[in-house]
């Protein structure tokens, strides 16, 4: 008995001496009452939450972001932290509930607005709420057909004689959720084959398995220059170098520009970061500032010329304004995009 | 093109290429030996560092560090019962028992060459693939990936020992794959409300738990170590270790054909990693003269996995860098470096960057030999460890296992599963005696060999049974049924079900209840996501029903006057008061990292632990205090790996109270 309290004794004075040590090198207590809001990053530990695996376009931006806000920071060290799943979601709950002192960000896409108009059970976030950082990278995204079909516009495909098939990686992906989009605003005979995770969709359009592929610039224009596909229409943002193929917003038929609207504003908005809800002011701006100056920043610029992408900046505000926009959706936007989803 | 391949020798001459490539074989053998940090693990903290590398030397550190991930993994498997790595599962099947039989070093030797000609086979591969790289990959369509996964899940027929435990576990870890949302329907199946288990159960926390964690509560339980020490000499195990080293060469057809399926496994993407050690431990089993003793310290149980495993890189590059499409999660990950490197996959690596993948190549090759070749001698020491007192080895194990399961995916839920898989893993697998190997394979192929069939179906409908490659694929799989019918007709097996003792026959309620719940729920559900689960549970309730057949009978007729006795679970010994302690202790370690975060808490329980086991004072803050090291100073300083907060020190966060 006596051993037990000497140990469990032991323990605690273990832990306090943890709780001690672990501050000592990180942060000291109060900083909240620091007139210079840069001073309340200094040897802290900042978690960018990335909401998808390693590797691939949003962990590279994520990482290139988390270098640049480091720099801004001065004193701070920006952890990268991959938390993948369920679409993206569970990353974006998870940098919804953290707490709103500026040590936590995240970036995830805009594919969830979806998930909030449809009230999916598993998000717990109000996308309205976040504090936005703003975005670093916007794609085009297209609908290429297949070279070796017969069609060359994207009307054409309202009078095909079979659907056309499209890959996807599963029911809720943004692909899956584009084709069904578009068919519903041009009436075309399209049908989306999920299952195809990851490389998989490369696969099946190098296979001839599926007529064709929709999905953002970098993924559709390595099928394209490989001579695969061809893109028949484009949203979310003009490709410089593709300024002949019909932009979305320029050509939705007149009874569809809600659903048309939604589609472009997801694409535009892309792949946002964000910061948890009610932050203060002087720490909002602070980090809205550094993210800018991350994204002006021309070392990270040249790194990102490197890998072949483009980082274009929106403002905090203005990702703010188009998210409020996208998620005021008349009902018949919503129970079309809730049989959508099931 | 000798030219780019000199060249691409050469470069890796250079010191600021030959430096990470040693780094990155060391760092490899290193993670992949602790249980629960696996490959994916090290490449992704290693990716921030190749910012400022050039190409040369970012491959060299990328991919010397994952290609020896699993020939450090294996040793682990082997002497601890605890996978290194999710692709090492398959080593511990025979390496365990060829451990408590006193064979660690052969079993150790075999795994390490095995993994070194595996890695080599698969390099050779690489470029000899070229040519026909891009008909190869594109041979196979959702068709032919549906037959390989039944392919691999006819294994499951085939392994050792009794068919209708193997079979029942198989059917259980099928059932549980198809949890979470099916990609093609979008219907959200069996996962109770929790958005964490959308994308199903996942392989690593539940092979950390089913291993790892089973084998420290029983370790824990028994008392001692992981095997006695009756006598200990050196130089026996270098000459085992050599005997261990020539197995490989002796049972070479089985060693190339093992490399040639890792190496096909590598470059078919969505089949993962994990699955070329089962298929390849099943083709072993299927082939081999010994197939009797499987299970029971076979040594070519050890060479077959292993030689994929390594093999497997090789393969997996093949896609990767041919047309940007990996072949594992892992080279996702890859991909990502290739991104910051400004290189584009194709058809220019082929032919203008022809060096550059030449002297990727050359690092896989160079780093599995000399990785290997390094680790043998270190191996005849490393043999020792499984003498280690369990009062020290429980407790580290288990912190690597939590840590392992938690950087997987950055949840803490997955702590919360491998925990319930380890309480799984011990009551079923070490005391009931039902194999593991089963259930995994289903786990793994479950859901792929869905999805698959479900695609094919949509485009081809039933004709894609049809397609020549596919045909081929169904005859070898009617081939690979027939060996356990084989075998039970030549040996006149009569299928005898024995009366179930208490502890099974509980389980097997358990089961049965689970797989009622399940059909009940796959009625409320569409029905093209409703059919595959119905078309498991119902074989599965049968197998179920019949091995409890004897209890029912004898239930309703009373009881039979020669009852034989039934199976002596292994840790018989154990009584329940020590079990329930250890896994009090797990579940404690669990609370603790969700109140006070790893960085806080397991140090403490470190301490604990060792002191109430009656580890001595200076030993127990040492290593207490190396903890704290390891995962502040290591961790979470140096790596940059995030670790898990925990709720007190988040609150005191978010009320501006204490920073960490």
């Amino acid at each position: 008995m006596k051993k037990l309290c000497v140990i469990s004794l032991l323990g605690m004075a273990l832990m306090l001496s943890g709780l001690i040590l672990g501050a000592l090198p990180s942060g000291k207590t109060a900083e909240v009452f620091a007139k210079d809001d840069l001073s309340f990053f200094k040897r802290k530990t900042i978690v960018l939450i990335v909401s998808t695996r390693p590797g691939g376009d949003y962990d590279f931006f994520g990482r290139l972001v988390a270098r640049g806000m480091q720099k801004y920071l001065p004193g701070s060290t920006v952890i990268v932290k991959n938390v993948p799943g369920g679409g993206m979601v569970i990353g974006a709950n998870e940098i919804y509930k953290a707490a709103p002192n500026g040590l936590t960000i995240g970036t995830f896409n805009s594919g969830i607005i979806v998930g909030q108009l449809t009230k999916s059970p598993g998000v717990h976030f109000d996308l309205a709420k976040f504090t936005w950082l703003g975005n670093a990278a916007v794609f085009p995204r297209f609908l290429a057909i297949g070279t070796k079909t017969p069609y060359k516009k994207i009307e054409d495909l309202k009078t095909a004689p079979t659907p056309v098939k499209f890959p996807s990686s599963g029911v809720g992906s943004s692909a899956h959720n584009d084709g069904l989009m578009l068919k519903e605003i041009f009436g075309i005979n399209i049908e989306m084959i999920p299952g195809y995770g990851g490389a998989r969709t490369d696969m099946a359009v190098m296979r001839g398995d599926v007529d064709g592929r929709i999905g953002s610039y970098p993924s559709v224009m390595k099928n394209v220059k490989e001579g695969l596909v061809r893109p028949i229409l484009q949203w979310g943002v003009k490709a410089d170098d593709l300024p002949e193929v019909p932009f979305l917003p320029e050509i939705a038929p007149a009874g569809k520009k809600k659903i048309a609207a939604l589609l472009d504003a997801m694409a535009f908005i892309g792949r946002p970061f964000a910061a948890p809800p009610n932050m203060p002011e002087a720490r909002k701006k602070t980090i809205r500032k550094a993210f800018e100056q991350t994204l002006k920043d021309p070392e990270i610029l040249a790194m990102a010329k490197k890998a072949q992408r483009t980082l274009t900046y929106h403002t905090g505000p203005d990702v703010e304004k188009k998210i409020l926009e996208v998620l005021d959706q008349p009902p018949e936007v919503i129970s079309f995009l809730k049989k959508m989803v099931e | 093109m000798i030219e780019a391949c000199l060249l691409g020798l050469m470069s890796l001459f250079k010191p600021d290429a030959l430096m990470p490539l040693l780094l990155g074989t060391f760092l490899g053998v290193m993670v992949g030996f602790i249980p629960g940090l696996g490959g994916n693990f090290l490449l992704a903290i290693l990716i921030p560092f190749t910012f400022k590398m050039n190409p040369v030397a970012t491959f060299a550190l990328l991919l010397s560090s994952h290609s020896l991930i699993t020939t450090g993994g294996s040793i682990s498997a082997i002497l601890f019962n605890t996978p290194g790595s999710g692709m090492n599962a398959a080593t511990v099947l025979d390496g365990f028992p060829m451990t408590k039989n006193g064979q660690a070093g052969q079993a150790v030797g075999a795994a390490i060459t095995a993994s070194m000609v595996g890695g080599v086979i698969g390099v050779v591969a690489l470029l000899g693939v070229i040519p026909v790289m891009k008909p190869m990959v594109l041979a196979f369509g959702p068709p032919e990936f549906f037959m390989l996964t039944m392919l691999g899940i006819s294994v499951i027929s085939s392994l050792g020992g009794n068919l209708a435990k193997g079979l029942l576990m198989g059917f259980v870890g099928l059932i549980l794959s198809l949890v979470g949302q099916d990609p093609i329907s979008g219907q959200v199946r069996f996962t109770f409300g929790q958005i964490y288990l959308w994308n199903g159960i996942k392989i690593i926390p539940t092979v950390l738990g089913i291993f790892a964690i089973s084998e420290m509560i029983h370790l824990g339980a028994k008392g001692g170590s992981l095997v006695e020490a009756t006598s200990y000499i050196p130089r026996q195990v270098v000459r085992d270790i050599m005997q261990g080293c020539r197995a490989v060469f002796r049972y070479f057809g089985l060693t190339f054909r093992c490399s040639l399926i890792g190496i096909v496994i590598g470059f078919l993407p969505g089949l993962g990693g994990e699955a070329a050690g089962f298929f390849c431990y099943g083709h072993a089993l299927q082939t081999s003269k010994k197939r009797e003793n499987f299970g029971n310290g076979e040594i070519e149980g050890v060479i077959a996995p292993e030689a994929a495993n390594n093999s497997k890189e090789g393969g997996c590059l093949i896609p990767t860098i041919g047309f940007g499409i990996p072949g594992t999660s892992a080279m996702a990950i890859l991909l990502g470096a290739f991104m910051i490197q400004g290189l584009v996959p194709g058809p220019q690596m082929f032919t203008e960057r022809l060096d550059l993948t030449f002297s990727m190549a050359w690092t896989v090759a160079l780093a599995n030999l000399i990785g290997g070749l390094a680790l043998l001698p270190l191996t005849s020491q490393l043999t020792r460890l499984v003498f280690l007192r369990g009062t020290l080895m429980v407790p580290i194990i288990l912190m690597f296992a939590v840590l392992g399961a938690y950087s997987y995916a950055n949840h803490f839920a997955d702590i919360t599963l491998t925990l319930f898989f380890g309480i799984f893993g011990y009551f079923v697998v070490k005391r009931l005696r039902y194999p593991p190997a089963p259930f995994l394979i289903g786990l793994v192929l479950g859901r792929i060999a869905e999805t698959n069939l479900q695609i094919s179906l949509k485009i081809y409908g039933w004709q894609f049974l049809l397609q020549p490659l596919t045909l081929v694929m169904v005859f070898l799989l009617l081939v690979s049924l027939s060996f356990p019918v084989f075998k039970a007709v030549r040996q006149k097996t009569k299928i005898t079900f024995d009366r179930l003792k208490r502890e099974d026959l509980f389980f097997v309620a358990v089961v049965i209840g689970f797989l009622l719940l399940f059909l009940l729920l796959s009625f409320g559900y569409k029905p093209i996501a409703r059919t595959v689960p119905v078309i498991l549970i119902l074989p599965a309730l049968a197998i179920a029903f019949l091995r409890l057949s004897p209890n029912l009978i004898e239930f309703f007729k009373g009881p039979d006057k020669d009852r034989k006795k039934a199976d002596i679970p292994e840790d018989a010994g154990s009584q329940p008061a020590e079990i329930t302690r250890v896994i009090l202790w797990c579940c404690a370690l669990v609370a603790g990292i969700w109140l006070l975060g790893f960085v806080l808490f397991v140090p403490v329980f470190i301490l604990l632990y060792l002191k109430t086991h009656k580890e001595k004072w200076p030993l127990a803050i040492l290593l207490s205090v190396l903890t704290f090291v390891l995962l502040k100073g290591f961790f979470l300083m140096l790596l940059k790996v995030h670790l898990y907060q925990g709720y007190i020190p988040d609150l005191l966060m978010r009320h501006d109270i204490f920073y960490f």
